[in-house]
């Protein structure tokens, strides 16, 4: 039975042999992803994707590779993280002299927790936002106005912008709570083009020109535009904005996984199934969609900041509904409420268009297709969600049966 | 002398121009199996409805040990006390049996979110509290659900999601228990289970009152305390199961008029 | 004075364009409870499908009679084609996913949506840019001292009031219109006494798509000008206006399209900057509208079957 080859394995297993598997399960992934971004040749490019995919499907269906599975993402989780961590903290130092590649991850980044907060409201509470850019542009504008016309630093506008995003969160929030799901989304779209007008035409928000000449941050007096200078290296610029967008990630990342194991995700996971049983079993539902609506925007607003303060010069023109669908395509494409599925969908959909510049003009074609075929096919997504395990809590075992196993 | 749990005074409920309930009463009281009867349409669930606080009523009072819920949004009701079960069973089809069972313990939201980020601590002990609490009621239940408890709600067998929805409605420990049709569409053997089960029910949670609402009458017969028949939304009769099956205005609406069949 | 008139015609000329969206709006959320988010992008396809058929014809500079001739035909085919479009949408891509959650449903239709407003910016020769589209609606008008009402303002007007009788003769008078009572209310169970589900919802699609052509077949001429993004902003419009004045009941199209449709004008022309803005205040009119009277100006108080 499963729970004797299980226990089986477990026996032979020694640390350093679940830390070889935690390092492969990271490293595997991280290098080809690294081969399809950073190798100039198209073919070998191509390989290194093709490989990426294999593993992935390998991973899921191969026996071969079911104890890399069970172990580096099972038990093993955390330290599978903390490797990858290393890896993505060492590899953009070989890319040196290749800062467009940094910039795509650096936007693949700042999209992973845009997707991060849709994925609360989208694919957490069920609630259809399409007007999530309106969040995004107010975390944006929240932040380069602060930081233009009050000269507050970076550091501080971008811990003031979220909460700004929120606010307009709750904005919406309140009207959702009495609508249905159609009227939701026309209540969000509509949201989203009110919002985009307004900062069109308004005055302050430099109508069509947007906000220029947005600071850079500055930490321990060097500003981020300045090159990195380490170990005696000069290094481009773009790292200090990639360890900046790989904190914020992490952080993201460590904010998802809390929320998800806990009440809160659990009751908005509810929320999604069944809300008039989730009513009559004592959860608020106003309060928990309130709750995904404020996070959610709060989310977006760190991703705004980021954007505004990285790229130097925003405008409406940056936070259309275009936007607005292509992070829902993220979460559709990666996997409702699936951490690493919302992260893998955000990579693919904002590296994707950058890798086949040729076929820009077909981008949004593409993006529209593939949130088509998956809602057809794969409407749980590329990684659709996992039942909880509760593997966090301390292991106890009733009739022979441990915890974390399927 | 029984406290009283529930006081239903003069109950209406009118859709538009259909009246759905006409001037309902009665009373359910600690310790109490009540069952509701009556042809398909008379009200009954509407009656569920509106007790849980889905519809609020056109007039009348509800009373929940003395203090007036009518009006009260339904998960404020479920948290004083009051769960309930559907017609057509609703559990959360993307969860785990676990999970389905964890929601029936909807604490506040509020302070979830701030357990959540910043009181891991309290935060796990109260889950494994919560998870231990789950798993024992399961196992009064169904031996099965509870060993695998972490397995989808999808791969459950009707007789268990059934099980599986009371559990629900249980672990809180309300002090009512609204059972919408929990017998529909089950064969005897399933039937016999299911009055084990509320036998078990009235045993494993002292005081709890219990309204049902059931179409079988074996079960009926069997398990009630006391009937009470609606027609057209109105009460046309209670008391015993003996004396309500042998009231002519009873076998009128289930048959229709003996006399002149229309 | 005159102006306060004169807006009143025109914001009873978009009234009656909002009004015909709506209507196709209506019959989706009436029938099968589904919004369908690419509505409005079918009525901008209804455009771009007629431009190639009529502005050839239309050099060829033929008497008035028969331009008109032409101009309805080449009109009824451009609605035959939307229509074939309605009948595919439905069978690719709505019928597969009727079982599933409706969520899937919507951003399906979202998806469909934008996958086809960017097909035709890619296929229609210089398709970014905004299309000149043919005057097809007579010249002139009526002239009642200082005010001026137009033939295409009568025309728009008329053919928004014949199509919301008709839907409603549809309705009520019909064996389809039956079906689609029947439907709405219950589906599993309309098809047990005999109704063919399949052919009523196909029906549905297909009507539907053909009052998006409509729609944006007028909407194109009155305007003069059609490009392949205005879709997503017609059909919120309409949607909005469905919403306002009550979904599932074709009176409600009126109503919210008359309400959208005055809103908006009357900004635009009375409020200083208003033009910018106009979209802004009839937003702000659908939202106010969703949090005070949901079910809208028309709609009955739906109780949730539960």
């Amino acid at each position: 039975m499963m729970n004797d080859s299980y226990a089986r394995s477990e026996r032979q297993l020694s640390a350093a042999a679940r830390a070889m598997l935690s390092f492969t399960a990271a490293f595997t992934p991280g290098i080809l992803l690294f081969g399809v971004l950073a190798l100039k040749n198209g073919y070998l490019a191509a390989v290194s994707f093709a490989l990426l995919v294999l593993f992935v499907i390998g991973c899921q269906k191969l026996e071969l590779l079911r104890q890399l599975r069970t172990e580096a993402f099972g038990r093993g989780k955390k330290m599978t993280a903390v490797f990858a961590l290393l890896f993505a903290a060492c590899a953009p130092f070989f890319l040196s002299d290749d800062p467009y590649t940094l910039h795509i991850l650096i936007m693949a980044g700042i999209y992973c927790v845009l997707a991060l907060g849709l994925n609360y409201q989208v694919g957490s509470a069920g609630i259809p936002n399409l007007g999530f850019a309106a969040f995004y542009a107010v975390g944006a504008y929240a932040s380069s106005l602060l930081a233009t016309a009050f000269h507050l630093p970076f550091f501080l506008t971008i811990l003031i912008a979220p909460f700004i995003a929120a606010f307009f969160g709750l904005l919406v929030g309140f009207p959702a709570l009495k609508t249905r799901a159609y009227h939701l989304a026309l209540v969000s779209i509509a949201f989203g083009l009110v919002i985009y007008i307004l900062l069109n035409n308004l005055e302050f928000t430099g109508g069509p020109n947007g906000v220029k000449d947005i600071p850079p941050p500055v930490l321990l007096g060097r500003s981020f535009i300045q090159p990195l200078i380490l170990f005696g290296r000069e290094f481009p610029m773009q790292l200090n904005f990639y360890f900046l967008t790989l904190v914020v990630l992490c952080v993201s990342l460590l904010i998802g996984n809390l929320l998800y194991n806990s009440k809160v995700g659990l009751f908005w996971n509810a929320i999604r199934d069944d809300e008039i049983a989730s009513k009559c079993s004592g959860i608020d539902t106003s309060k928990a969609k309130l709750l995904a609506f404020a996070v959610g925007a709060f989310f977006a607003g760190i991703a705004g900041g980021l954007y505004a303060h990285y790229v130097g010069y925003i405008s409406p023109e940056n936070f259309t509904m275009n936007i607005s669908l292509v992070v829902l395509g993220m979460v559709i494409l990666g996997g409702m409420d699936n951490t690493a599925g919302v992260v893998a969908g955000a990579f693919i959909l904002s590296i994707a268009p950058e890798k086949f510049r040729a076929f820009a003009d077909y981008r949004m074609i593409a993006t529209g297709l593939a949130i088509l075929l998956m809602l057809y096919f794969r409407p749980k997504g590329l990684f659709p969600q996992k039942l909880r395990t509760y593997g966090f809590l301390p292991n106890k075992t009733v009739s022979g049966e441990r915890r974390g196993d399927e | 002398m029984k406290n009283s749990l529930l006081q239903i005074r003069n109950l209406t409920m009118k859709f538009g121009g259909l009246t759905a309930m006409d001037s309902v009463s009665f009373e359910l009281t600690e310790d109490r199996i009540l069952a509701l009867i009556g042809p398909n349409g008379a009200g009954k669930t509407t009656l569920f409805n509106v007790v849980s606080g889905i519809y609020a009523p056109t007039s009348g009072d509800i009373l929940f040990k003395g203090t007036p819920i009518n009006g009260l949004p339904p998960h404020e009701i479920a948290r004083m006390g009051i769960k309930r079960t559907f017609q057509q069973s609703r559990l959360c089809e993307s969860l785990s049996v676990l999970d389905n069972v964890l929601t029936g313990l909807g604490a506040s939201s509020k302070s979830n979110f701030r357990k959540a980020l910043f009181n891991r601590p309290l935060l796990k002990k109260e889950l494994s509290a919560e998870i231990d609490q789950a798993r024992e009621l399961l196992g009064v239940f169904s031996r099965s659900m509870r060993d695998s408890c972490f397995r989808p709600v999808s791969d459950l067998p009707p007789g268990e999601r059934r099980k599986l929805e009371i559990c629900r409605a249980l672990v809180s420990d309300p002090a009512v228990l609204l059972l919408d049709e929990p017998a529909a569409g089950m064969d005897p053997e399933e039937t016999l289970e299911l009055m084990e089960d509320i036998r078990r029910i009235s045993a494993l949670k002292k005081g709890i009152g219990i309204v049902l609402i059931e179409h079988d009458m074996s079960i009926v017969r069997k398990i009630a305390e006391e009937v009470i028949v609606l027609s057209y939304g109105k009460i046309i009769s209670t008391g015993s199961f003996a004396k309500v099956a042998s009231d002519p205005l009873v076998q009128e609406a289930y048959l229709g008029n003996v006399e002149n069949p229309s | 004075m005159i102006l306060f008139f004169q807006t009143c015609l025109v914001a009873v000329t978009v009234s009656s364009m909002y009004t015909l969206v709506a209507l196709g709006f209506t019959m989706y959320v009436g029938v099968i409870n589904l919004a369908n988010f690419s509505h409005g992008d079918t009525c901008v396809l209804a455009s771009f499908l007629m431009m190639p058929l009529i502005v050839p014809l239309l050099g060829l500079n033929l008497s008035p009679a028969v331009t008109f001739a032409v101009v309805m035909g080449v009109s009824l085919v451009t609605l035959l084609l939307a229509g074939v479009w309605g009948s595919l949408f439905y069978k690719m891509l709505v019928r597969p996913l009727l079982n599933s959650p409706r969520l899937i449903l919507l951003l399906a239709t979202v998806a469909a949506g934008q996958v086809l407003r960017e097909v035709i910016r890619v296929v229609y020769p210089n398709g970014s840019n905004p299309q000149v589209f043919p005057e097809i609606l007579p010249f002139g008008g009526f002239l009642f001292g200082d005010l001026f009402l137009g033939y295409d303002v009568v025309i728009i007007c008329g053919v928004s009031m014949v199509m919301i009788v008709l839907l409603n003769l549809l309705i009520k008078k019909t064996r389809l219109g039956l079906a689609m009572r029947a439907v709405s209310q219950n589906p599993d169970v309309s098809q047990t006494v005999g109704i063919n589900l399949e052919r009523t919802i196909t029906l549905v699609f297909v009507i539907g798509s053909a009052l998006a052509g409509i729609a944006g077949i007028l909407n194109a001429s009155y305007y003069g000008i059609t490009k392949f993004d205005i879709g997503s902003n017609l059909g919120i419009k309409g949607f909005s206006a469905a919403v306002i004045g009550g979904l599932g009941d074709f009176n409600g199209a009126i109503v919210g399209g008359l309400i959208l449709g005055f809103v908006e004008t009357f900004s635009a022309v009375y409020i200083p900057d208003g033009s910018q803005y106009q979209n802004v205040f009839s937003f702000l009119a659908v939202i106010a509208f969703l949090i005070v009277r949901p079910r809208g100006v028309l709609g009955e108080n739906v109780f949730e079957k539960v």
